[in-house]
């Protein structure tokens, strides 16, 4: 590591410097003396601060846990100033820089006094203008330090060069000439000579490269115990070898139940909470399918079967709601969409039975979200693939004006690898594209992993070529947030039932972010529920407002995880005539104000809340602003 | 009451010419009144900002013999700064009551003018003037803080106007 | 025993250290406070109402006045949230001049809080060093957009101007020295006794209520909290240059200092790049209609402000103007914390707790 090696070569340099002094020391003692500087502070300190500065430097090599400070304040902790600097690590280094750095100095002085000719006595004199630079600052303890400083290295220097005047000029000439430079400068800008900045930016790369690494090791994030679980959670859920751990997880999620939200959890309902979290990406038609019994590994046509009777089911299950609530969103349906359901019809078009019956469901969509519908488009697509190259070529030809290159390039993969491997690669194919994550899933992709490395390299690595890049694809079509959304319409369902969420989307023209249309008689258990779930652990309330839409009011509440760095959109539809919420001020009092600020300007009453008022305008105010019929109570102009 | 200037040295008498002025009282107050004008530091919205600006380093309107007071009690002008609002007016008549006479006021930008951008709001005044009686305009938004020394330079002008001539400006 | 009695106080809303027409009604017993009720809306204009009426190029200037000491972080703000909804690609010489107008924005903004605040507590002369250099940032925006305070300066799709001649140049001349005078001024203020028992251990939370009571920015990190949304959820070109988030573990004014300060250091680093980065030559617009149009929809984004997370939200009906838009704005959420904070201090504290949160009442107000 580059960190370790800059800071043996301080330590070097140190050492070095500290050899030079000796040999100077003794041979003052043995010669004149009278060159000499001011007794107290000609020989030990600078030994001290050469030990202090090794053992500093490493001191540092533990104590790395703050990338940045206060530079001028490195001073402050030398003369006893108790601060509260928050990053001791670097200041000490800093510290250490610079007496290194002036030990640095003090050796290649006297090359410098061997050229120049300069007698002992300069650097006596440059103390006392030391002395007299450093007194009307108007920080004294600074100063002193600065004082004490500059002394350390004007005393260094003083005794090389006396060490060289009796050394008569055995050194080289090209490093002198630099030196000499550097020492006929005024002594302000001594501490930008070249060993110093030189060793300082090393030192600032070691300590950067030792940040980063710390970074990398503890993701930086502010809850590290509950940061290093929800990591362990996700690698667990990542891992494919699951049955025991999924067992773990489930019975830890009953051991720690959350303070309000969990009498709801039964044991079993742990069970499914677990199974769900492991299956982010999977359409809740396939869990159904699962339920159902029927097995979804390896057989395709069974696995297409199950799915669709799933649809099927869910179709039925909520049909109406779904379609009509797929008609509100198709206006604001982007070209992804489109260019999805496009897809689809092609997939429908080439493939046979399955793919007619997987276009059939596509089409339907019961879910409503672009995520199945790409799963099954997906399907649909390796499906024909199996089937026919050509014709999956043509299908993904056809798909790309949509994507870029990459989604080009894998279509051309997915359609290699369906050569290469037919059945088997094509379910390789499609569990890629499908459930990265998904645990049964995995298995069976494993499976399929093991049979067609066993079945043929090139063929393996073909799919392998084809697996770093489905990624993409499957975050541009559907979005990266997909699979977020996803685990929170479960987590949200398994734990509070299904009559909570009056619609839950991507918002793609807010970056993606996930919403959730909660009704008013769930909102506020939504709300507590999404801050106190553990895997949800909404924390943070980034903003909170509402809107007059004509027929009704809306909340808008946005949510920010720091401990899964996630954002969610909440979103409420409040009655116009009678518009009361709970309060949020219980959960998040960041909502205090906004609660006051959107009663204020449209009216809405945020019941439970500690100070409701007229926040903006006033007791005295007649009407709300904000509402679309306002008119003012006192016209003018 | 007459003068005597018998015995007076034409060299004393242009001395005397040089030395001696005859003024009213009026111009006399006018004249130390509009050199020490002090204002108050009334920030309202961003004009503040440049009002700070005008009383810091670079432009230093100390050197004008203006500097600011926090009290109203202390002080000569209020610079309206800024935007205000419907909840804001009592509270600025009244700080402008508790101001000792004589006193000025100067309504900095376009919002303390005449509502500015927002004259259509529905919490807005539109214009200072609608509240206290206002001594000199600065357009802007926000004036530059050349353009307040102006306006302050105006107010001393119209001071010493009005103590010369006897005439109202308005 | 003395008797003590409660008295009310009324700070504000004219006073010379809320920085604006803030009130805080005050409920001491002697010397310190029992309870303290702030009182906001002195300044509330009633933006949000007006801009339902505005094209959303006119709604710019509206935002240059709510955080008059960073318009530029609020100029991006609308802009960002407009483009992001019409998925508009930016053109890079125009993401340069947005990301160096913010930072040096941000430098500004944080030199009037550092000057402000010492002259709150104290200490005069750090104002005037602090104005002095902020009136060269002052006058590079000036340069660069021609206004001194509400710059106007951004657009949807761009910027209104390109650099003039040499003015790059003048930004990179600008970094050094004002490296320099950052130093000065911790040889001036940092570190000195007085100062450091006026700030040290005073207005102190964790990080848990930082959250809880939704602050961000330098309020946020102050307690240990890693977040900055340049380098979380980068927008503009911000992962491009490396700098660090200033992060502090001590909760209290102290630290709230130290991050403002050490912030106008990395701000220092980015503007650094950005100039050595700036491309020679390019557009300086996206390619946009004569009326901007949002999509139907709504749209909601967030960045970093001097002061912290500033947010827009935008509901379109597909018309020129926006159905409903609302900012987050980051003072009148860190203000919020204020009552909690003041409560049990003694009263001469008030001050250094309201300063250190750092609050523009255009913003708190909206």
């Amino acid at each position: 590591m580059s960190g370790e090696k800059d800071l043996e070569l301080a330590k070097k340099k140190a050492a070095a410097a500290a050899k030079a002094k000796a040999a100077a020391l003794a041979k003052m003692k043995a010669g004149k003396k009278d060159s000499q500087p001011p007794s107290e502070r000609s020989t030990d300190p600078i030994e001290i601060e050469v030990e202090l500065a090794q053992q500093k430097a490493e001191a540092l090599a533990e104590a790395k846990n703050a990338p940045q400070g206060f530079e001028p304040e490195a001073g402050k902790e030398e003369t006893g100033n108790d601060l509260p600097l928050p990053n001791p690590a670097h200041l000490e280094l800093e510290l250490a820089k610079q007496k290194a750095a002036a030990a640095a100095r003090a050796k290649a002085e006297p090359l410098a006094d061997n050229q120049g000719g300069r007698t002992a006595s300069e650097p006596l004199l440059e103390i006392e203008r030391f002395n007299e630079f450093s007194k009307p600052l108007p920080n004294q303890s600074f100063a002193d330090m600065e004082l004490a400083k500059q002394k350390a290295s004007a005393a260094a220097r003083a005794k090389a060069a006396a060490m060289a005047q009796e050394m008569a000029a055995a050194q080289t000439v090209s490093l002198s000439r630099e030196s000499q430079q550097d020492t006929n400068k005024n002594p302000a800008s001594l501490p930008t000579t070249s060993a110093h900045t030189e060793f300082d930016l090393e030192a600032r790369k070691a300590i950067k490269a030792k940040a980063a690494e710390l970074a990398a090791k503890s993701s930086t994030f502010y809850l590290e115990d509950d940061n290093t679980k929800a990591l362990a959670t996700e690698k667990e859920t990542a891992s494919a070898e699951l049955k025991s751990k999924r067992a773990a997880m489930a019975s830890s999620a009953a051991e720690h139940p959350e303070q309000k939200s969990e009498p709801i959890m039964s044991k079993k309902a742990a069970e499914e909470f677990s199974q769900l979290s492991e299956e982010d990406e999977k359409a809740k038609a396939a869990a159904l399918a699962k339920q159902g019994g029927e097995a979804p590994e390896g057989d395709e046509k069974a696995k297409a079967i199950a799915v669709a009777k799933a649809k099927a089911a869910a179709a039925a299950k909520a049909k109406a709601a779904a379609l009509a609530k797929q008609g509100g969103e198709a206006p604001e349906g982007d070209e992804k969409a489109k260019a999805i359901a496009a897809a689809k019809a092609k997939a429908a078009a080439a493939a046979k039975a399955k793919a007619a019956a997987l276009a059939k469901q596509g089409g339907e969509a019961p879910e409503g979200d672009e995520k199945a519908k790409a799963i099954a488009a997906a399907k649909a697509k390796a499906a024909a693939a199996a089937k026919a190259k050509a014709a999956a070529l043509a299908k993904q030809g056809g798909e790309a004006p949509e994507g870029d290159e990459k989604a080009k390039a894998i279509a051309a993969a997915k359609a290699k690898a369906a050569a290469a491997a037919k059945a088997k690669a094509a379910a390789l194919v499609k569990q890629d594209g499908e459930a990265p994550e998904g645990d049964e899933k995995a298995k069976a992709i494993a499976a399929a992993k093991a049979k067609a490395a066993a079945a043929a390299k090139a063929k393996a690595a073909g799919a392998g070529k084809a697996r770093p890049a489905v990624e993409p694809p499957a975050d541009s079509k559907p979005s990266p947030n997909q699979k977020f959304l996803d685990k929170y319409i479960k987590v949200i369902e398994e734990n509070l039932g299904t009559d909570i969420l009056a619609a839950a989307y991507i918002n793609p023209l807010s970056k993606d972010v996930p919403t959730l249309e909660v009704k008013v008689s769930a909102y506020y258990r939504t709300a507590e529920f999404l801050k106190y779930n553990e895997q949800l652990a909404f924390d943070y309330l980034s903003e909170l407002h509402g809107t007059d839409f004509g027929s009704h009011f809306e909340v808008y509440v946005h949510l920010y995880s720091y401990r899964n760095s996630q954002s969610a959109a909440v979103k409420v539809r409040v009655d116009r005539e009678n518009p009361v919420l709970p309060s949020l001020v219980p959960l998040w009092q960041g909502a205090n104000w906004p609660e006051s600020e959107a009663y204020d300007l449209l009216g809405i009453q945020f019941s439970n809340h500690p100070d409701l008022k007229r926040i903006m305008l006033g007791e005295g105010w007649i009407g709300h602003p904000l509402r679309k019929d306002y008119e003012p109570y006192d016209v003018e102009v | 009451m007459d003068l005597t200037l018998e015995g007076i040295t034409p060299e004393e008498m242009a001395e005397l010419r040089r030395n001696v002025f005859l003024s009213t009282l009026e111009q006399l107050k006018a004249w130390a009144r509009s050199n020490s004008l002090w204002p108050m530091t009334f920030g309202l919205a961003c004009c503040a900002i440049e009002m700070m600006g005008v009383g810091s380093s670079h432009y230093d309107l100390d050197r004008f013999g203006s500097f600011f007071r926090t009290s109203p009690r202390q002080s000569d002008v209020m610079i309206v700064s800024g935007t205000v609002t419907k909840k804001m007016a009592p509270i600025l008549r009244r700080l402008y009551d508790q101001m000792p006479e004589p006193k000025w006021v100067i309504a900095m930008g376009s919002c303390a003018t005449a509502g500015g951008p927002y004259v259509k709001s529905y919490s807005v005044v539109k214009g200072v003037d609608q509240i206290v009686p206002v001594d000199v305009y600065i357009p802007g938004c926000p004036p530059n803080p050349a353009a307040l020394i102006y306006g302050i330079n105006k107010l001393k002008e119209k001071i010493r106007f009005e103590a010369k001539t006897g005439k109202r400006v308005i | 025993m003395i008797r003590t009695e409660e008295m009310l106080l009324n700070v504000g809303p004219q006073h010379p250290s809320t920085h604006g027409v803030f009130r805080l009604v005050v409920k001491i017993d002697g010397e310190i406070i029992k309870e303290a009720t702030p009182v906001i809306g002195y300044l509330h204009r009633g933006t949000e109402k007006l801009a339902e009426d505005l094209q959303y190029t006119q709604i710019i200037p509206y935002t240059d006045r709510m955080d008059y000491l960073s318009a530029m972080t609020n100029n991006y703000v609308i802009c960002h949230a407009v483009e992001t909804m019409m998925g508009l690609e930016i053109p890079e010489r125009a993401e340069y001049l947005r990301v160096l107008a913010m930072e040096l924005g941000r430098v500004a903004s944080h030199l009037v809080w550092w000057g402000t605040y010492l002259l709150d507590i104290g200490a005069v002369s750090p104002f005037l060093y602090a104005f002095r250099e902020r009136e060269m940032i002052i006058n590079l925006l000036n340069e660069l957009s021609g206004a001194r305070l509400t710059f106007n300066y951004m657009r949807v799709g761009g910027v209104k101007w390109d650099a003039p001649e040499g003015w790059i140049d003048k930004v990179r001349e600008f970094v050094p020295y004002m490296r320099q005078q950052l130093e000065g001024y911790h040889r001036l203020v940092t570190g000195n006794e007085i100062f450091m028992k006026r700030v040290k251990g005073i207005g102190t939370y964790t990080k848990e209520e930082a959250i809880n009571y939704s602050l961000s920015g330098a309020n946020l990190r102050c307690t240990g909290v890693n977040w900055d949304l340049r380098k979380d959820e980068p927008y503009s070109i911000y992962d491009r240059f490396s700098f660090d988030t200033v992060v502090r573990t001590g909760g209290d004014a102290w630290a709230r200092y130290e991050c403002r300060m050490q912030e106008i250091v990395e701000s220092l680093k980015i503007i650094e790049q950005a100039a050595a980065q700036f491309p020679a030559e390019g557009s300086i617009m996206a390619k946009v209609p004569k009326i901007i149009k949002a999509p139907k929809g709504e749209a909601y984004v967030r960045i970093e402000s001097p002061r912290g997370e500033i947010g827009c939200y935008i509901a379109s009906e597909g018309k020129k103007e926006p159905y409903r838009l609302k900012f987050r704005r980051p003072s009148f959420y860190n203000l919020q914390i204020l009552p909690k904070l003041l409560k049990g201090e003694n009263m001469a504290n008030l001050i250094t707790i309201l300063g250190a949160i750092d609050i523009v009442l255009g913003e708190v107000d909206g």
